[in-house]
């Protein structure tokens, strides 16, 4: 009669482990998708976006690729363009999109890839000063990392696509 | 007495686990760096096959404005490609290295960025005929690895074309 007591307890620690595990593992999964969510919301607003991020983030960029590892600066620098962008046309709309995220999960760790369109539309004076609708297609690669309970984007790498 | 003896007991288990997950830690970081070198050592103009081991089946792969989600169909067309470029240029051989390679390591996942350098040897012929000797391709790629069932493997990998 104890044994089959104790039995019954294993079974529903067991149970209760694996309902526990799948729980924490959908929780992860949503949380690496808000944060890749905002991610692509915040890209009109790079100082909420470096806060995505961990301070070692790695970036890679550009034709021809470059690394950037000091994430500081490489953020001052985006900051910097954001700054002259919105002073040349403050009316003008600049906004991500994300088509096609395929998100895999790896312990405390989340790989996206998916395709990112950059769009930019003047406002109708920015269109009189000769600026025209214009929109970046690119490929990208974002792994997000758990660090210190914390979702934080640790790597991106974008290619135009 | 009793308990300044628990309290050393409780002290050597801690100094234990520290040692055991530097332990684990240094031999992670050396399998991956092995996994790269054999990664970058396999880089060459013949069959890719020895390269797939590398990876898990569901790799994805992003490279010249195009993503792969099907690994194996992926490896197919980089072997293909090889195998035109050989029968092409007869004694033709890729060297590829790689440079200044950064890993982070993430529990049982690593991602790692380096600059991927492809040396393409050509052979006496065309070379007698005009063309350069050597040929060289630059690459920055990033790379997603995790540990499958005790075993590293390549899960994701994206490259892009630098100079």
């Amino acid at each position: 009669m104890t044994k089959l007591k104790n039995l019954g307890v294993y079974h529903l620690i067991a149970v209760i482990g694996l309902f526990a595990t799948a729980a924490v593992q959908a929780d992860d999964m949503d949380d690496a998708t808000a944060l890749l969510n905002a991610y692509i919301e915040t890209e009109s607003d790079l100082n909420a976006q470096s806060k995505l991020m961990s301070e070692d983030r790695i970036f890679i960029v550009g034709s021809p690729a470059m690394r950037i590892t000091d994430n500081a600066t490489n953020m001052m620098g985006q900051a910097h363009g954001e700054k002259r962008r919105k002073a040349r046309d403050p009316e003008s709309l600049y906004f991500a999109t994300i088509e096609d995220p395929i998100v895999r999960m790896y312990g405390d760790v989340a790989v996206a890839s998916f395709r990112r369109n950059l769009n930019f539309r003047p406002s109708a004076d920015g269109m009189r000063n000769g600026m025209s609708n214009n929109t970046g297609r690119q490929l990208v690669t974002v792994v997000m990392a758990k660090v210190d309970g914390d979702w934080k984007i640790v790597h991106t790498h974008i290619s135009s696509a | 007495m009793i308990k300044s003896k628990k309290m050393n007991i409780l002290y050597l288990m801690a100094l234990f686990s520290l040692f055991t997950a530097s332990v684990v830690n240094a031999d992670d970081l050396s399998d991956v760096k092995e996994l790269i070198n054999k990664y970058v050592n396999s880089q060459t103009l013949e069959n890719m096959n020895t390269q797939a081991k590398l990876m898990a089946s569901d790799r994805t792969y992003i490279a010249n404005g195009t993503r792969y989600s099907n690994n194996e169909i992926s490896m197919a067309i980089q072997t293909a490609n090889n195998a035109v470029t050989r029968k092409a240029s007869p004694g033709i051989e890729r060297i590829s290295t790689a440079e200044d390679v950064h890993i982070r390591l993430n529990g049982g996942t690593a991602i790692v960025s380096f600059y991927l350098i492809m040396n393409d040897i050509n052979n006496a012929a065309n070379v007698k005929a005009g063309q350069a000797v050597m040929t060289t391709i630059y690459a920055t790629v990033s790379m997603a690895l995790f540990k499958i069932d005790g075993d590293w493997k390549i899960v994701h990998t994206h490259f892009s074309p630098t100079k």
